[in-house]
């Protein structure tokens, strides 16, 4: 091969290379950034005095209404007044982080910065909202946080920020002390609500008599689970509705021997988290015990003396362990159940291989009511030994958190804008089920939820993640109503989401088993008593003792390791740190009593 | 070399010459020191109690305290255990299997079967081990293709993911399923190098298929072996952080957590900065030390000289 | 190859045959396993009935795939980042090693500058400085903190070696002719290197790929993950302590078929090259390590 060749061969090759690496840099497709929607600069440039009509200001932005009140079936949506010195005549942006999902679906062109809820809250408020931090899944979320911490750059909102990290912002003065600023500008409503659970409510937002974070409510009675069994298969083997332990017990090991099934049928939902998980928990077992759960521990709960001991050290524990080990010789459970995670219990019970089940309302598989014809009811949690029905729960106020960065200008809209939201959407009968379209659609009379997955979701502290909401028992009342005052309604009469309310016996069961838990709540809940910050010996050997315990416990419970495993590891648990932490809880709650 | 040497006409004239080859040179130098060099002053985390918020200069300083709370804890010496138990199966396992298949593929007749197989055989390295995890979490999972083979065959299935007894084999034989084709590519290299003729002369001996490959490939390969042995002796306390890293969960914690699953939950997940930071000191300070040994070892024992 | 025929060593090589076959198979079986599950409609999939053909056929899996926009997003966020990473590192480590690959006397300082190269590969600064020099650049959630890192030490190592096996006359005789090094690269050096610089692209190419660690520390927004980044977060099970599910989240979470399309989707590029290429690297692997 001759020089010449070679040159202006080599020289296109390369000019191509680098020609198509700059053409592909520029024209490949526009990662997102956390840009300003252009929605910033089409606000409206009035501040008026009085406050204004949502409708109208929805309708000027050429933002749809929510509801459907042109469709025969559909409904009108109420929308409360937006209160005055709103629209802002400087439109602001606030950043935010939360939790999305992979499987959000957006109508073409919107994306999670940028949809209907964004341009209505830009429409009536004049804030934008832009998502900075996003994560999908548990463990992420603390990665970001932290390395969010690490660069300096944190969200306006931040939710769920994980209590180790939350005390080092604080210890290194980057957060906003929102306790005054919540104060002054909350709605009486609002405060209300909060003030009704108490002290509690602030527990994990103060740090040094000062308050850092606003405390987020979950949905009452939320996460509270209920007793599910398949009635067909008791009916099949003519048994009667389990009502305590050992008939929990007796029933699943008839599940199991009579494979109702398939082969691989067993008796009672379990997984590799013995305590409280959100699917297939065992809570209720321990609870009946007086053991209180928390997710992959054990909770705090009161001594007979008024001080907190840890639940895992009970001596209460080693009977409940007892009676597990036996329950998995006997056949009660999967037999790989240590092993299995929550989500990955799903299937069984969509494909019908278990007929007892504590959970809350998804316990209602509606695969399973498909597939299998499964009947599923609900009942009252079995009793322990004392007569105690109680299951784990979380107190409705202060779990998650909401915090802001100190240079926060906007705390003050933010809140605000919350009254508002919580006059609109926490208000029974204003009928806000979302946008026709989006949310849901009405075809031919019919309604359809269409299950974007991001729902009207805000950023805290209503509604960041599905059921966060401002008064805990808002939902509650709402599904009541729903319940009683629709059903007084002629079957024609309904529009379209009042019938589907009745359409689905699924979503009718998953209600009523909402209500019954809710009213089981105040009798029954069983609270991890210990909500602060971790003390100094736990966070040098908490998650330790915590690993020693899940092991020790699960091997005890699969049958490799003696009942006599328990006390060898109550010695090295205390020894191991455990007594030192029991003083420094007991510190912390003596300090807030 | 003295400053006053630049200025000699001698060295002018090399300048002359080679300027272009200090010019090549550059963009690496500057990358690494970025990315590579500057990054370094932050092993000062390890004697911090470090508060990102605060930064380097107004955390704490606790000495030796944090590399103290690894070594007195009972977790860090169990994650270097496993670290190093792990990694070594992998190799050892890894590396016999390797040569073992190499010796099989090179008996194969057809040619067109040989690569044949050859191309599926190294096609699982090519895979990611995110994607590896969620083939196996399914394939694993009692019900799934294993479980049910082992329930056909009328046994109890064994949760591998989740128990302490099989999370180890279960990495090591994974690790294998996906390196093992690709591994003997080298080996092959090198028994196709050697000359015929040995085999030949060897069969007019007596020798019989057995006796040629113990005593003739495999003294061929030997430098080989002993020279991959080395090098993967260099990385032993990787452990293959992108494996385990996908496949463990908490109940197999005891055996599975290696030190950088470990530094990353410590760092990332916990915010306890400077013991993550301390943890990988540790290993990177070691890790380094090993590579070392085991360059000096390729060099005197394989007569190969990394540069 | 010497021929016999007597039976044992047929026999040798039919087990022999049978033994690589076989080998062949399992190498084979997770993914026709994964494949037929993408497949299978997810109740089929969720009962645990599919092995190795789909049940209940349906492309429902892959229609839904190519709708969603993450996934194509993600697409396209590993493409990008691993074709301007290959061209970056590849020009990186050609243009570094030349000039490694003289001798001392040749390019004097070689030997430091080669110490300072290898010894970043035996230590390194930890997770949390590195990230904090990428953000002090700007460079969170920009495609660039996945490519400009991309100095291989190896490749730069392995073509370094290569190079001096170039012979000597060609460079002197080049030299002679008036030619800059640069020239020499780029006519003479980089011509024979070919298969090892098809090898090394190749290898690099993959990495990028199969990359998925530094997308999910060094993109904030999720819409930015690469391939593999986005994979995991679909793959990896729901940390148990995540608050706040309902029901309909429930519900939708048995979707085995759509995750098993997912992962089989990101695995299609690798397996669609992979035939084409294979004739380089194994000739690439043979040059770069085996001396003499």
């Amino acid at each position: 091969m001759s020089t010449r060749k070679m040159s202006r061969r080599d020289f296109l090759r390369l000019a191509g290379l680098v020609g198509g690496g700059a053409a592909l840099a520029a024209c490949a497709p526009k990662l997102t950034e956390t840009a300003v929607p252009a929605t910033e600069a089409a606000a409206t440039t009035e501040a008026p005095a009085l406050p204004k009509k949502a409708a109208d200001l929805l309708k000027a932005a050429g933002v749809p209404l929510p509801g459907s009140p042109d469709n025969p079936k559909g409904w009108k949506t109420d929308m409360p007044d937006v209160p005055a010195g709103y629209p802002l005549a400087q439109p602001i942006t606030i950043t935010t982080a939360r939790p999305t999902d992979s499987e959000v679906i957006f109508p073409e062109g919107d994306d999670l910065d940028n949809n209907v809820w964004t341009r209505s809250m830009a429409a009536l408020f004049g804030i934008n909202f832009v998502n900075k931090l996003t994560w999908v899944e548990g463990d992420e979320q603390m990665q970001k946080y932290n390395l969010a911490m690490v660069s300096n750059d944190l969200p306006d909102i931040m939710q769920g920020v994980p209590p180790e990290t939350f005390l080092q912002m604080v210890e290194a003065d980057m957060l906003l002390e929102l306790g005054p600023i919540w104060e002054q500008y909350a709605s009486p409503k609002w405060k209300a609500i909060v003030a009704e659970a108490g002290d509690n409510a602030w527990r994990q937002s103060i740090v040094n008599g000062k308050r850092y974070a606003i405390p987020a409510a979950i949905s009452a009675a939320h996460d509270n689970v209920v007793l599910w069994v398949r009635k067909d298969w008791l009916d099949k083997l003519g048994l009667k509705a389990p009502e305590t332990m050992q008939d929990i017990h007796d029933v699943a090991v008839a599940f199991a021997e009579a494979k109702l099934g398939g082969p691989d049928t067993y008796g009672l939902l379990a997984n590799n988290d013995i305590h409280y998980s959100w699917y297939g928990s065992i809570d209720p077992i321990w609870g009946g015990y007086g053991i209180a759960t928390n997710y992959g521990q054990f909770g705090w709960s009161k001594a007979a003396d008024g001080s907190l001991e840890y639940g895992g050290v009970k001596p209460e524990a080693k009977e409940v362990l007892t009676m597990l080990s036996q329950w998995y010789k006997d056949g009660v459970f999967r037999k790989d159940f240590y092993a299995i995670s929550a989500d990955e219990l799903v299937p069984d019970l969509a494909s019908g291989r278990c007929g007892l089940q504590f959970n809350p309302t998804w316990g209602a598989n509606r695969d399973s009511v498909a597939n299998t014809g499964a009947d599923w009811i609900f009942l009252n949690i079995p009793a322990g030994p004392q007569g105690r029905h109680q299951f784990s729960s979380d107190p409705w106020l202060g779990g998650a958190i909401f915090c802001c960065p100190k240079n926060f200008q906007h705390a003050k809209e933010w809140i605000e804008m919350t009254n508002w939201r919580i006059e609109f959407e926490e208000t029974v009968g204003n009928r806000m089920h979302g946008w026709d379209g989006i949310d849901y659609a009405i075809t031919d009379g019919v309604y359809e939820d269409l299950d974007p997955r991001w729902d009207f979701w805000t950023v805290g502290p209503r509604g960041t993640r599905w059921d966060l909401v401002i008064d805990p028992l808002y939902n509650d009342k709402q599904n009541n109503f729903y319940l009683t005052e629709w059903e007084k309604v002629p079957e024609d009469q309904r529009d379209a989401f009042q019938a589907a309310q009745f359409a689905d016996p699924v979503t009718v069961l998953r209600v009523k088993s909402k209500i019954f838990a809710g009213q089981n709540h105040a009798a029954q809940a069983l609270f991890d008593l210990f909500s602060g910050t971790p003390t100094p010996t736990m966070e040098e050997v908490w998650s330790d003792l915590v690993d020693m315990e899940n092991e020790t416990f699960l091997s005890i419970i699969i049958g490799e390791k003696p009942i006599e495993a328990y006390d060898e590891f109550v010695a090295n648990w205390k020894s191991g740190g455990g007594d030192q932490v029991t003083v420094e809880v007991n510190e912390w709650w003596k300090s807030i009593q | 070399m003295s400053v006053s040497a630049l200025f000699t006409p001698k060295f002018k004239a090399y300048f002359q010459r080679t300027w272009i080859l200090y010019m090549m040179i550059i963009p690496t130098l500057v990358l690494l020191a970025i990315f590579a060099y500057y990054p370094m002053y932050g092993t000062v985390i390890a004697f911090q109690k470090f508060n990102p918020g605060l930064g380097f200069f107004r955390s704490p300083w606790v000495g030796l305290a944090n590399f103290e709370r690894i070594f007195n804890s009972p977790t860090f010496p169990r994650v270097i255990g496993n670290t190093l138990i792990i990694a070594i199966s992998q190799m050892v396992v890894g590396q016999v299997s390797a040569v073992l298949l190499a010796l099989s593929l090179n008996e194969i007749r057809f040619i067109w079967f040989k690569r044949f197989m050859q191309n599926l055989l190294y096609m699982p390295h090519f895979l990611s081990w995110v994607v590896l995890g969620g083939i196996l979490m399914e394939i694993l999972s009692p019900f799934g293709l294993v479980g049910k083979a082992q329930t056909a065959m009328g046994l109890d299935p064994i949760i591998f993911l989740g128990s302490n007894d099989w999370f180890r084999p279960t990495l090591v034989l994974t690790n294998l399923w996906k390196e093992v084709g690709w591994g003997t590519i080298i080996y092959l290299a090198a028994l196709t190098g050697i000359d015929p003729e040995l085999y030949e002369a060897a069969a007019i001996d007596g020798a019989n298929r057995f006796q040629r490959m113990w005593h003739i490939s495999i003294p061929s390969i030997l430098t080989t072996i002993i020279l991959i042995a080395s090098l993967n002796l260099g990385n032993v306390l990787q452990a293959n952080f992108e494996q385990v890293f996908m496949l463990y969960n908490p109940t197999v914690y005891q055996t599975g957590d290696i030190i950088d699953t470990y530094v990353y939950r410590m760092g990332l997940i916990q915010a306890e900065f400077g013991i993550s930071a301390a943890a990988g000191l540790f290993k990177s300070i070691i890790g380094f030390l090993l590579i070392i040994v085991s360059y000096k070892l390729a060099d005197k024992y394989a007569g190969y000289k990394i540069f | 190859m010497i021929r016999e025929k007597d039976w044992r060593n047929v026999a040798f090589d039919i087990f022999n045959h049978l033994f690589v076959f076989v080998l062949g198979l399992l190498a084979l079986a997770p993914l026709v396993n994964l494949l037929a599950i993408s497949l299978s409609s997810s109740a089929a999939s969720m009962g645990g009935y599919v092995t190795f053909l789909p049940v209940d056929f349906t492309l429902e899996n892959y229609t839904a795939i190519i709708k969603s926009d993450s996934v194509y997003r993600a697409f396209m966020v590993s493409v990008q980042r691993t074709v301007l990473g290959t061209i970056l590192s590849m020009f990186i480590t050609v243009i570094t090693a030349y000039p490694l690959s003289k001798t001392a006397r040749e390019f004097k300082g070689r030997n430091v500058f080669i110490w300072i190269i290898v010894f970043t590969m035996l230590f390194e600064g930890g997770l949390i400085p590195y990230f904090m020099v990428i953000r002090s650049l700007g460079l969170l959630n920009s495609i660039w903190a996945l490519i400009l890192p991309g100095v291989s030490t190896w490749s730069i190592i392995l073509l370094m070696n290569f190079f001096k096996e170039v012979p000597r006359e060609l460079e002197e005789a080049a030299l002679l002719d008036g030619a800059s090094h640069w020239q020499i690269l780029w006519k003479i050096f980089i011509p024979l290197s070919t298969p090892a610089l098809a090898t090394l692209a190749l290898f690099i190419a993959v990495f990028h790929w199969n990359s998925w660690f530094d997308g999910m520390i060094f993109m904030t927004d999720h819409a930015n993950y690469p391939l593999q980044t986005y994979l995991r977060t679909v793959v990896i099970d729901m940390n148990s302590s995540t608050l706040q599910m309902d029901a309909t989240t429930v519900d939708s979470l048995s979707q085995r078929s759509l995750r098993a399309a997912m992962i089989f989707i990101s695995t299609v590029p690798i397996m669609v090259i992979y035939p084409f290429l294979q004739r380089y690297f194994v000739t690439g692997i043979k040059l770069g390590s085996v001396k003499g």
